[in-house]
């Protein structure tokens, strides 16, 4: 398919023109903290560097050079893989990136997948349990969607550690330690895609190829597996890269209710102790992720859905 | 005759003590084809889907016997009743676009059929579903199955939704709707696929708003109104000497066939507009408009006009050399399928489209390609009606807001003045005063219509564009609004030019028909001649649909 | 054409009577803006008075929320911190609304150029996921309340700024403004008359909604320490506060995101509400 082609090329050349642009963003916002960047870079006014630092990040960063040549420089090492060197934790922001990295992306799948499977599972009896069951359902996830994380957690963590004692209050290695940070990062999500699968299913359920169905003699239940649930899980599908991307500032707060490593707790005291280097590498590896699973998720659609590609042309 | 395989006694349904279905009797024997007409609302689609149990949502069925070959439907329990649907009882919905599920590929439904009907295994059921689409008259079965509702073309797709109907080889098959999103000459092809169905001894229960469509297939016709059977006969006993007052108010409102300045609507009596128009024109009674000399009264001339379109690497020909005159008094009718190019001409007629290539004139002077700014004194002179009524008013606007807003067009006029404007512009086209109040959200599509036209009439023009002005609409309130407009044209000179698919009101109402396709005019006349020895062969088939 | 959707009718149709959880919003959205206007109807007491006699007491009928770790009432103080929490989300919305409307009609208004300047923007944004713009923000300008409040603004616009977008080119594109221009009517008429009142009617309904997302957010910057601080009666704040105590006096975490969730339900139901009324209506 030659439309195909065209489109994935394109679709790759706006990935690379959104790394760009953010990696452009994060170096002005470098730029913008008040004060000398080679403090800022330091931790700010408050981090009382030495002069010989200061000069020495001076001389690292190219800061008495005119601003284009310090702006291809940092363009150059971020095409290297080097984000700069983080002075709270006295080491490159790419290896504590690294160190950070697997945590943060364990607790977003297993989420995501928890998710999904929370917002099929009332979708699908919702629909078999008539009015009341739709009403219950579709309340659920609107409380679920209005909880914010850190009280879901406080709330968890008084359930399942301090009243019954079966889960640890902070994380833990190993699968136990992961199961609550993992609920609380869940549940909001999945009442947002349950209200877009809610919302898509109605749709799905009046349309008259339902009726075509039910004159087929299908039952009931038939028709949500092969039929309605698709068309619902759909537009949920396509906001799978929004969802991500809501895990991970999710993950910002969970991490640090729960105690627990990951790139969202680095990015929290990076933003505390305003290691501006940190900050800023966190974010465009975040940026990256996002925008490639964004384009993921894109394909799937396309994939999913067949009409997006005798429309989208 | 033997053992009917539908069988209805007193049918009535009701939705929360809304009886929409009253009374309704009527049998369907094997090989037989029997056709329930209506307009919407009449409750003919409520009592064919009573027959399947799946009247709706809430709905309350009673009927003294409702059997299909022998077995009692009502209270039947839900595995039986699921046996009954596509096994005894084959379901044929409309549009299926819509009706077929839009992800899947058809093949697929038409094997969920036979799974659930048949005891066939996998590779005997892909077999019968390459037959059976065969047997609907679709080329290259196996490419077909494959694909899926929205790569097929609207006639593919309806035998593919027949062929999923037939699938479970029922003895009843109930046709709500077949042909109603579909172009005439592939409703023709679909009519005909029903009638050989018919013929092998199928029980055929057909639904329709069209009395052409039934007239040509059906063995028995039922009218149906507000929820009641009102007349019942052959088709040549119903159109031709129809007994019920409705029947005849529906039989006369087709307008196919019926000369240009034939009275389609009952006159009404209490409307004052439209005892004017009782003066001008005798009901029933052809008043071919006089015109004195066809070379005068040239308002709009069209030349060589070409719109092309580029969408991705394609270039769509929307419009190729069309040339045209409208004249004072006269209608031009353009017809073709969707897509042929019809609406971008009258785009580029009203001036929202500029042509690539060509020039169109008004009263002589340039019109288009021109700069708005040097069209908008004129723009007055040409008005608009658009196909769906309900979308070219904004939605936040009542209809008083909407007609003033046409009528001052900037100007400051005295608020008195423009309501008593409004009222007379609402009689003009048969409206009461107090609908300026209303939203068009709240009013009927035949209301909507009719504010639609007294907008277009605001700035006293010379020339109408009316775009599918009729065809959301049902057949007898399609009268009206035609009637309407034909007064309109003979009171205010106007021309018109009138796109439609539909060329049963196309010859009613056309001075002149030029046939599109493809953006080219390939085929134009006198409408009383044009469709007598068409030429080109998409003309040819376009008669052949009208006349069966 | 025929009787076909009847029966979904029923579930769909949006009449103007209020459903149940409607009106519950509505009772709930009526009690924060009394609390937030004239806390002292609800609770009379003083939000920082502190008794070290009755530190970290449970729930009971004296204190129906308990007290904290200096024996202010909570209760009291979650109905005075509604006003700072709903001003710092009012504001929070408005910021990334205005700024949104402002880019969308841009784009949604402006030559192609401007469309595609303006839309390629919004989605280099759009890269930086939900909390990441505003933290961003944040290192730049150092914590606090101002600059957590413009931070949310900030991280909330690219997301109105693509309804926005889509909805001023769709009512560009409707036929009634087709008519309009069969009429002669010029482009600014159009757009002042059709596409800002109609896409007005959008904006009101992304607010309602957004307020809801913008309290919850405000309140996590400020749970993270980068938002208000305590003593202030803001609700991520007395939730701060309460961390340390967690294990043993749950109360003082409990009830102020108890109001966080309601507040945020009740924006969604309403807001909601109010787009489904507006979709039936056109």
């Amino acid at each position: 398919m030659p439309g195909t082609r065209r489109w994935l090329l394109l679709r790759a050349g706006g990935v690379l023109f959104v790394l760009w642009a953010s990696a452009t963003i994060t170096f002005f916002a470098l730029r913008l903290v008040p004060g000398d960047p080679a403090e800022a870079i330091l931790g700010g006014p408050g981090s009382q560097a030495g002069p010989e630092a200061l000069e020495q990040v001076r001389r690292e960063y190219g800061l008495d050079r005119p601003l284009a040549v310090q702006y291809l420089t940092y363009l150059g090492r971020l095409v290297s893989g080097d984000l700069g060197q983080s002075y709270s934790l006295h080491k490159p922001v790419a290896t504590a990136i690294g160190e950070q990295l697997g945590a943060t992306l364990t607790l977003a799948v297993c989420a995501l997948a928890l998710a999904w499977v929370l917002a099929c599972a009332l979708a699908a009896w919702s629909v078999r349990g008539g009015r009341v069951a739709w009403a219950i359902g579709s309340g659920l996830e609107l409380v679920a969607a209005a909880v914010p994380h850190f009280w879901l957690a406080t709330v968890l963590i008084l359930l399942f550690s301090t009243t019954l004692g079966i889960l640890p209050p902070v994380s833990v290695p190993g699968p136990l330690g992961v199961v609550l940070p993992a609920l609380t990062l869940a549940v909001p999500l999945a009442g947002f895609l349950g209200q877009v699968m809610r919302e898509s299913l109605l749709t799905a359920m009046e349309s008259p190829f339902v009726t075509t169905a039910r004159a087929r003699g299908e039952s009931e239940v038939r028709i949500f597996w092969r039929h309605t649930l698709r068309h619902a899980a759909i537009p949920a599908v396509g906001l799978s890269g929004w969802a991500f991307g809501s895990l991970i500032s999710g993950a910002v707060v969970v991490e640090a209710v729960f105690a627990r490593q990951g790139l969202g707790r680095s990015l929290l005291s990076a933003v505390q102790l305003r290691d501006v280097t940190l900050v800023t590498g966190i974010v465009l590896v975040v940026a990256l992720a996002y925008t490639v699973m964004t384009l993921v998720t894109d394909v799937a659609d396309r994939l999913v859905d067949p009409r997006t590609r005798a429309v989208a042309r | 005759m033997s053992e009917p395989v539908l069988r209805i006694r007193d049918l009535a349904v009701s939705f929360g003590g809304r009886r929409v279905v009253d009374g309704v009797s009527l049998e369907v024997a094997a090989g037989e084809c029997v056709a329930i007409v209506g307009e919407s609302g009449s409750g003919k689609s409520v009592s064919a889907r009573s027959v399947l149990g799946l009247a709706g949502e809430g709905a309350r069925v009673t009927a003294t016997e409702l059997t299909v070959a022998g077995e009692p439907v009502l209270g039947l329990p839900g595995r039986r009743l699921r046996r009954l649907r596509g096994g005894t009882v084959g379901f044929i919905a409309q549009d299926a676009l819509v009706s077929l599920d839009p992800l899947r590929p058809v093949g697929r439904e038409i094997g969920d059929t036979l799974a659930l009907h048949t005891d066939l295994g996998a590779a005997a059921r892909r077999e019968r579903t390459l037959e059976l689409l065969r047997r609907v008259g679709l080329d290259d079965p196996e490419l077909r199955a494959r694909q899926r509702p929205g790569q097929l073309s609207g006639g593919q797709r309806q035998r593919a939704l027949i062929a999923a109907g037939i699938a479970g080889e029922p003895r009843l098959v109930i046709a709500d709707e077949p042909t109603t999103a579909l172009d005439q000459p592939v409703q023709a092809g679909v009519l005909r696929l029903l009638g050989e169905l018919r013929d092998e001894g199928t029980g055929v229960l057909l639904i329709s708003h069209d009395l052409s469509v039934v007239r040509g297939v059906a063995d028995r016709v039922l009218v149906m109104t507000d929820g009641v059977l009102v007349e019942e006969g052959t088709p040549a006993e119903v159109f031709e000497h129809p007994h019920h007052p409705y029947t005849k108010a529906l039989v006369a409102a087709v307008p196919a066939g019926r000369p240009r300045g034939t009275r389609l609507s009952a006159p009404p009596t209490d409307s004052a507009a439209e005892r004017r128009d009782d003066r001008s024109s005798g009901a029933g009674t052809p008043t071919t408009p006089t015109l004195d000399d066809p070379a005068t009264g040239v308002l709009m001339e069209v030349h060589g006009v070409r719109r092309v379109f580029h969408v991705g690497a394609r270039d769509i020909v929307a419009a190729d050399d069309v040339s045209f005159t409208l004249r004072a008094r006269r209608t031009l009718g353009l017809v073709g399928e969707s897509g042929s190019g019809k609406s971008t001409t009258a785009r580029i007629l009203l001036g929202l489209e500029p042509p690539d290539a060509g020039a169109v004139t008004l009263l002589g002077e340039p019109w288009s390609p021109l700069p708005e700014k040097a069209r908008r004194t004129r723009r007055p002179l040409v008005g608009a009606v658009f196909q769906d009524a309900l979308s070219s008013f904004d939605p936040r606007w009542t209809v008083g807001a909407v007609l003033a807003d046409a009528l001052t067009r900037g100007r400051t006029v005295r608020p008195g003045r423009v309501r008593r404007e409004i009222t007379e512009l609402l009689g003009t086209v048969g409206l009461d005063p107090d609908v300026a109040d209303r939203r068009p959200l709240h009013l009927s599509g035949g209301q909507r219509q009719r504010v639609s036209i007294a907008r277009a009439l605001t700035g006293d023009p010379r020339v109408l564009v009316l775009d599918e002005p009729v065809s959301a609409l049902d057949v007898s309130v399609q009268a009206q609004v035609l009637d309407l407009l034909d007064r309109l044209q003979r009171e205010r000179d106007l021309a018109y030019l009138l796109i439609t698919h539909d060329l049963g009101v196309a010859l009613h109402m056309s001075d002149e028909i030029a046939v599109l396709q493809e953006g080219r005019i390939v085929e134009r006349g006198p409408a009383s001649s044009v469709f007598a020895d068409p030429q080109h062969p998409y003309a040819r088939r376009l008669r052949d649909a009208v006349r069966p | 054409m025929s009787g076909v959707g009847r029966s979904g009718a029923g579930r769909r149709a949006a009449g103007f009577r209020p459903t149940v959880a409607e009106a519950l919003a509505g009772l709930v959205l009526v009690l924060l803006l009394v609390a937030a206007i004239w806390p002292g109807l609800l609770a009379p007491g003083d939000p920082l008075a502190v008794s070290r006699t009755e530190a970290f007491q449970p729930p009971s009928l004296a204190h129906v929320f308990g007290t904290d770790e200096s024996g202010r009432d909570i209760w009291t103080r979650v109905v005075h911190g509604a006003a700072e929490s709903l001003r710092i989300g009012a504001l929070a919305t408005a910021i990334g609304i205005g700024l949104a409307t402002v880019l969308g009609l841009l784009a949604g208004l402006g030559p192609r150029w401007l469309d595609f300047g303006t839309t390629r923007l919004v989605e280099v944004l759009f890269a930086f996921p939900g909390l990441l713009l505003a933290l961003l923000f944040i290192v730049v300008t150092g914590p606090g309340v101002l600059s957590s409040t413009i931070a949310v603004g900030l991280a909330t616009a690219p997301g109105y700024a693509r309804i926005i977008r889509s909805q001023v080119r769709r009512t560009a594109s409707a036929e009634f403004v087709e008519a309009a221009r069969v009429l002669g009517r010029g482009r600014v008429w159009i757009v002042t008359r059709h596409v800002l009142p109609n896409v007005t009617a959008a904006l009101f309904v992304l607010a309602t909604l957004g307020l809801g997302q913008a309290v919850i957010w405000v309140s996590s910057l400020s749970y993270l320490g980068l938002g208000a601080v305590p003593p202030a009666a803001e609700w991520g704040a007395m939730l701060a506060a309460g961390r340390t105590y967690i294990a043993s006096f749950w109360w003082m975490t409990f009830f102020p995101g108890l109001a966080i969730v309601a507040a945020a339900a009740a924006a969604t139901v309403l807001g909601r509400g109010i787009q489904k009324r507006n979709r039936s209506a056109s």
